[in-house]
């Protein structure tokens, strides 16, 4: 875990330094009688990096635990990460309806190891719960894209 | 001062009576029972997820049904920490030592009514002291000006940063992060554009609730993902007998469950302390006050009472420094505040003169929330439990597309889902990390307010920093920060002392 502390500790730094950099470009001091845009930003900036380096210091004195950072199914997880990141790119152009109904499937088949015809009912089951709860009853306007032209093409929407 | 409060009561019931109320106080308080049986899903999540679909519905039935799922998932996690050991909140986690206990000696079914019984009579104690109390200090706030609210903020992200987890300098840069988070977008003073990348979707800053449902329910489930601490597990649910307690177990949890009425609203109006701090405190005192502490841990039934009694009363403590002065006093108040605020509410002094209705609706219905949650509980607790049957790999996923499509609501623009994807990995790594989340939210609802009176009072004072120091009320509230920063320093100090003394001799 102290490995992991460290890291967390440089990224913050860097941070920091990075927030100071953009803070700089906006008025520090008083402008006619009124503090400046960048005052607070500065001394936010500043306050972090002292915090950030004070935590890289504590963890860098602390002796090595013997825990890793990167326990666990990591691979899971990025897997995770990149089905969710896919489910977020596509939803405007695959509509809510395909694109919720794919990253469930993939996330139970993949990540949770459920076996297909698990997968692809209960898919379809939250699908469609979240569609009437939230389109139909709670009246949230959702992405449509590929859906909504399959739908309508099947006859299923008004127009179709 | 007491009839008044009396008067404006029985005015509140009227609103929380109301048909449409009704019906949302129970909404409230049985998704906060689901929700706190549900291990992983807290009420934090549930109430933020919950906020975008509040928008058109009038302001005081919003915040009674998130007021609802507060302090419905008090209850409701003590149901699995009872039966499983499997505290559905953090708050639950005292409970589930000697409440399982019980349940092993085959006496869920009492520990069960107890902790629901006990949860009723200290939620509706502590509603009863908002009742009063928080009139007579929302009167003191009112003499407070840009100076002081400022001090007061300080102070409260000071208690957030360091009794969230005890460690001042995690505590704090996550409460710096949230302010960094607030600067985004245009300055509250002069208007000007900053940290927005060329981004017209940043322009109007980083919504508290992208944030808040990044870190908390993104991040939980990513990190169920990883620890496989949930996969897998499907949760049985055990015979219980004799659902109701005996008089001998009501006879011992009386006093258990008034004095964890008191510690429970005292630690609640304190920000930074919270439920889970109320009921480690209340079972320490049991213990301590107990003729036979050694049987703590083996199943005792002031164990269960006391720590029930105490989450639930701080909850109605928390909603004291929320509705008086604006500042929440925990994670979940703090995301309620943003709810109001978007509801178009400045929680503060004022509410309680500008919309009686609204604070005292909202206070009634907490006094009709605890006695339906008692009928709730007491025959329904088989349901609740059924709840657990649900696979967890279902509910990952479906938290996971909840808070899509509640972000995705809120604005309707997909840059937010991008934010909190990125939020959700910030959090999960804050958790692994051990870093706290609560006050990076509650730096992020104030941080605004926080920028705008800090640059207030330098205005006022034309531009002399010391008019921090020379008002006496914020003189006290920065003091009382500085001694919250530095306690444990100053606890260490001591400790190395006596143990030097010690030494000597």
């Amino acid at each position: 875990m102290r490995r992991g502390e460290i890291t967390c500790g440089i990224l913050m730094i860097g941070l920091a330094i990075f927030y100071i950099h953009l803070s700089w470009k906006f008025p520090i001091g008083f402008v006619k009688g009124v503090p400046g845009s960048g005052m607070l930003p500065f001394i936010l900036g500043v306050t972090l990096l002292l915090l950030s380096v004070s935590y890289l210091l504590r963890s860098w004195k602390r002796a090595p635990s013997g825990e890793n950072f990167w326990t666990g199914d990591i691979t899971s997880l990025a897997i995770c990460l990149i089905f969710y990141l896919g489910y977020v790119a596509s939803i405007k152009w695959l509509g809510f309806i395909l694109s919720t109904f794919f990253f469930g499937l993939v996330a139970l088949k993949i990540i949770f190891k459920m076996n297909w015809s698990t997968s692809i009912f209960s898919s379809i089951v939250l699908t469609l719960i979240l569609q009437v709860s939230f389109y139909n009853l709670l009246g949230v306007p959702l992405p449509g894209g590929l859906s909504w032209r399959i739908l309508s093409f099947l006859g299923f929407l008004p127009g179709g | 001062m007491f009839f008044e409060a009396f008067h404006s009561l029985l005015q509140g019931f009227s609103v929380a009576l109301m048909l449409k109320n009704l019906w949302y106080c129970f909404l409230g308080v049985t998704l906060g029972n689901i929700v706190g049986v549900l291990p992983g899903f807290g009420p934090v999540s549930a109430v933020a997820i919950l906020i975008p679909f509040m928008y058109g519905k009038e302001p005081v039935s919003a915040i009674i049904l998130l007021a609802g799922i507060y302090y419905g998932a008090m209850y409701g996690g003590s149901i699995t920490s009872i039966l499983l050991k499997v505290p559905g909140e953090s708050s639950s986690v005292m409970t589930a030592i000697d409440g399982y206990e019980l349940a092993l000696k085959g006496r869920a079914g009492s520990a069960l009514g107890i902790s629901a019984l006990a949860s009723f009579a200290a939620g509706t104690m502590s509603v009863v002291f908002l009742t009063f109390f928080a009139p007579l200090l929302a009167g003191f706030a009112l003499s407070f000006g840009a100076p002081e609210y400022f001090s007061l903020m300080v102070m409260g992200l000071a208690a957030v940063a360091v009794l969230s987890t005890g460690d001042a300098l995690k505590g704090g840069i996550s409460a710096v992060l949230g302010i960094i988070l607030a600067t985004v977008g245009s300055d509250v003073i002069t208007g000007t554009p900053r940290f927005h990348f060329g981004s017209i979707y940043l322009l109007d800053g980083i919504d508290f609730l992208v944030v808040a449902i990044g870190v908390f329910a993104v991040a939980e489930v990513l990190d169920n993902i990883v620890t496989k601490s949930k996969l897998g597990r499907r949760l049985s649910y055990g015979k219980w007998t004799n659902l109701l307690p005996t008089r001998d177990d009501l006879k011992v949890s009386f006093w258990p469950t008034i004095r964890a009425a008191f510690i429970g609203f005292v630690i609640g109006v304190l920000p930074g302390a919270g439920a889970t701090i109320a009921s480690f405190i209340s079972y320490a005192t049991e213990k301590r006050v107990s003729k036979y502490p050694e049987k703590f841990g083996t199943g005792v039934m002031e164990a269960v009472a006391g720590p029930e009694a105490a989450n639930n009363a701080a909850t109605g403590g928390a909603m004291v420094p929320l509705l008086t002065l604006g500042i929440p006093g925990s994670n979940v108040t703090a995301v309620m505040l943003g709810a109001l605020m978007i509801l178009g509410l400045q929680p503060g002094p004022l509410l309680f003169q500008e919309n009686p209705a609204f604070v005292w609706g909202l206070v009634a219905s907490m006094y009709v929330g605890n006695i339906m949650l008692l009928i709730l509980n007491i025959p329904l607790i088989g349901i609740f439990v059924q709840v657990l049957r649900f696979s967890f790999p279902i509910m990952a996923v479906l938290v996971m597309e909840i808070s899509l499509v509640g972000v995705y609501a809120f604005n309707n623009n997909i840059f937010d889902l991008y934010v909190m994807f990125v939020l959700g990995v910030v959090g999960y790594m804050f958790k692994k990390l051990d870093f706290p989340l609560a006050p990076m939210i509650l730096a992020l609802v104030l941080g605004r307010m926080f920028e705008e009176h800090s640059r207030r009072s330098l205005i006022i004072s034309d531009g002399d920093f010391s008019i921090f120091l020379t008002r006496p009320i914020s003189l006290a509230l920065l003091l009382i920060a500085g001694l919250i920063m530095f306690y444990p320093m100053i606890l260490d100090f001591i400790r190395q002392h006596r143990r030097g003394r010690i030494n000597n001799r």
